[in-house]
């Protein structure tokens, strides 16, 4: 086979794994907004090689197990890969980070928990946990609902929820009555247990209810209280995404729930655009994956822009450099940057906001109120 | 000796060392500023045991040696402290993570630089590099000067300021035309070294000049543009801190400079007004100064709050727990919050914010507009 030539020929683009451990409708439009932002990049000449991202399907949590994705991540850093985006479950990005300091490769997880962070991991996360709390706490406080009561599920990362939950309350002079931990995966006596929590805490007459969700559950529970207690004021953490598709919002009609969608963020607004101008057969794709998605994608493309030698050492070190990037999820302030020993994204009070569903629509409720 | 009774006498309180390697005219508010703090939440009952804040003053740098600071964080972990705040100067601060991992004993800088941070060391900044030249870039790029000149110095944080600031260039589509490193420390031929870069640059032409410092000699260089009669549109990073001072001030005239002082931060000017009322007796302090001891003071005592066991290690997990903190410092969507391996605190895209020096005057100019 005739010898090429390293100096001569086309540049190889850089690879960069996915490790997408969500369903279809999530990681097909990862891809698809990492293709767009790489194009985008290009075409603004700030990085000529371009890239090549490396799509795995591992059969992850909440079903699945977590050592399905950390199998994939390897799989993706024997590839080659000089970088690993994803997933977006928050288990898999607790499980994950100790693998990526034992091979050495950057792995910027996108689940919400504050847990993932490591010398070799960074976090754009879907949703946050660690401020998810204080914004329904925020809105608890605003109207003055000061006994609360307080349900979750059995994953790992619920308890992280809870345990900022019951920080922000103490700092709030806010009293949690009680609370229930509900499966973490659909059961078939689900709406048994549903029945008996609600009738115990009913007899406590709180002032509103607070659910912690990370799955299928969340939106079973928001029905159910619609259907057996709906006249209970009530907040959900980032698992009101639900409540984007058409198809499920009813379920969370009279929630108030964090997003990490606002209207009021140009840069959501104008991806947003361009990506449907560009795949236009995705069709209603939700905002906030979308921005959430685009900041990733650019948080890793400048993190390779920035990167002193295109290697996995490299790419972390560029990682470290990436400063105010205007983030696409969350409020109009809402920035993304990493430092040494600073591996949280997305920065600033607004990276969740609060919406409502009301009258079947999704709108916009507010902002916190630091306290 | 009569043996003592742990469990009937009153609680000891929570020692905590102050490596005050500034002047007095900074540190004498510092103290000030932490004990009313302390005062304060004392009074909200959140915290019953109380503080003892442990001094030193090391001879630090500029003009002493950072070794006399190392010196004096180990003399206060030698006397018990379960966490250590300060020092103010950046070099200190890239020099004591090492030391504070060693002793596993938690530190929070107050340099501006962000390679301050490890697994024992945090950071709540006066000023942040990163920010700060980003939103001396965004106001370059706004005003329209895409053909500059920047003089530094030679810290080594100043370096961390140009690393900084060719990458917000590049990303701006701003070229840096040439620069000039001055000495750190004030030196006799200052003048001199400052005239022959004001002939320099004026044979460029460039559209305006960027200034990057960390010391006295940025005052000096101000007043020395400015006497020049050289009028070309300037910026400097948080050195413009030296405007605050009356016997610097008419040489600031016409320069704009970052600050964390924002005139619509609420919690910034409720707690100056109120800490006002406390020093008549000291000379009257920065806005921003007194905003960025009061957060690193309520971010340090948030932690030992939420410490779970009162050891060194139990405060470092205590403040990789606080949340969105309203922030004294930078715009009013300022938060602080720390998390597992993201120690930088002050966390927002206008931690950093523009002031103009018009008529003698410190006026608000603009914030950062991200690219």
């Amino acid at each position: 086979m005739a010898r090429r030539d390293q100096y001569q020929e086309l540049a190889d683009p850089v690879k960069i794994g996915l490790l997408m451990d969500g369903p279809a409708k999530y990681s097909d439009n990862i891809l698809r907004v990492c293709e767009l932002v790489a194009e985008q990049y290009k075409a603004a000449g700030r990085f000529e090689r371009g890239f090549e991202f490396i799509p795995v399907y591992p059969w992850g949590p909440p079903a699945g197990f977590i050592q399905n994705t950390i199998d994939a991540f390897h799989e993706l850093c024997d590839k080659g890969c000089v970088a690993v985006i994803g997933g977006t479950h928050s288990d898999d990005c607790i499980a994950v980070p100790p693998h990526a300091c034992e091979r050495e490769v950057p792995f910027i997880a996108m689940g919400a928990t504050g847990d993932s962070m490591t010398d070799w991991s960074f976090s754009i996360g879907w949703g946050t946990i660690p401020q998810d709390g204080y914004v329904m706490v925020s809105w608890l406080k605003k109207n003055g609902y000061k006994r609360v009561i307080a349900t979750w599920d059995r994953a790992a990362h619920a308890a992280e929820y809870m345990a900022h939950f019951r920080n922000a309350c103490a700092r709030a002079g806010i009293e949690i009555l009680s609370e229930y931990r509900f499966p973490q995966i659909l059961v078939p006596e689900l709406d048994d247990i549903f029945t008996s929590v609600t009738g115990r805490l009913k007899a406590l007459q709180p002032d509103a209810l607070a659910h912690f969700g990370t799955g299928p559950v969340a939106g079973r529970w928001a029905d159910f209280v619609n259907k057996n207690w709906n006249d209970l004021p009530r907040v959900m953490n980032g698992a009101f995404y639900g409540a984007y598709e058409p198809e499920y919002r009813a379920v969370y009609e009279g929630w108030v729930g964090t997003s990490m969608w606002d209207e009021d963020n140009p840069t959501a607004a104008k991806f947003a655009k361009e990506f449907a101008a560009r795949y236009p057969e995705a069709g209603d794709v939700p905002i906030e994956l979308l921005a959430l998605s685009y900041d990733v994608a650019r948080a890793i493309v400048e993190g390779v822009v920035q990167a002193p030698i295109l290697t996995p050492d490299g790419v972390r070190r560029g990682l470290e450099m990436v400063e105010m990037i205007p983030a696409a999820c969350g409020g109009p302030r809402t920035c993304i940057a990493f430092n040494p020993h600073a591996h949280l994204g997305h920065l600033g009070p607004d990276t969740m906001i609060l919406r409502r569903v009301k009258d079947g629509q999704n709108l916009k409720e507010g902002y916190a109120e630091l306290f | 000796m009569a043996r003592r009774d742990q469990y009937q006498e009153q609680a000891d309180p929570v020692k905590i060392g102050l490596l005050l390697d500034n002047p007095a005219r900074h540190t004498d508010h510092a103290e000030r500023i932490f004990e009313f703090v302390a005062e304060q939440y004392a009074a909200s009952k959140r915290f019953e045991r109380g503080f003892e804040f442990v001094k030193v003053y090391p001879w630090g740098p500029p003009a002493g040696f950072i070794q006399n600071t190392i010196d004096g964080f180990h003399q206060l972990c030698d006397q018990g402290v379960i966490a250590v705040i300060g020092g103010n100067h950046a070099d200190d601060c890239i020099a004591l993570p090492k030391h504070a991992d060693k002793r596993k004993v938690p530190f929070m800088g107050m340099g501006a630089t962000a390679q301050g941070m490890s697994e024992w060391a945090f950071s709540i900044c006066w000023s942040s590099i990163p920010h700060d030249v980003y939103t001396v870039a965004s106001w370059l790029k706004k005003n329209g000067h895409k053909n500059i000149v920047m003089t530094w110095d030679r810290a080594d944080h100043a370096l961390e300021n140009i690393l900084h600031f060719r990458n917000a260039c590049a990303r701006a589509g701003i070229q840096i035309l040439a620069d000039e490193r001055f000495p750190q420390i004030v030196v006799p031929n200052r003048e001199e070294i400052f005239g022959r870069a004001v002939e320099r640059f004026k044979a460029i032409k460039p559209d305006a000049l960027a200034h990057f410092g960390t010391g006295p000699m940025s005052s000096h260089w101000a007043g020395h543009v400015t006497r020049s009669g050289w009028n070309i549109p300037r910026v400097m990073n948080d050195a413009f801190h030296g405007a605050t001072r009356p016997q610097m001030a008419e040489g600031f005239e016409g320069w704009v400079g970052t600050t964390m002082w924002d005139d619509d931060n609420m919690v910034g000017a409720n707690f100056y007004d109120a800490y006002m009322e406390r020093c008549a007796d000291l000379p009257v302090p920065s806005h921003e100064m007194v905003g960025m001891y009061r957060d690193t003071v309520t971010a340090m005592i948030e932690g030992v709050i939420l410490a779970p066991i009162l050891t060194p290690d139990g405060v470092r997990r205590g403040l990789e727990m606080v949340q969105m903190v309203p922030a004294a410092c930078g715009g009013p969507r300022t938060c602080i919050g720390f998390s597992p391996h993201a120690h930088r605190g002050l966390q927002g895209a206008d931690v950093m914010v523009l002031r103009r020096m018009t008529g003698g005057k410190l006026v608000m100019e603009d914030r950062i507009e991200m690219f």
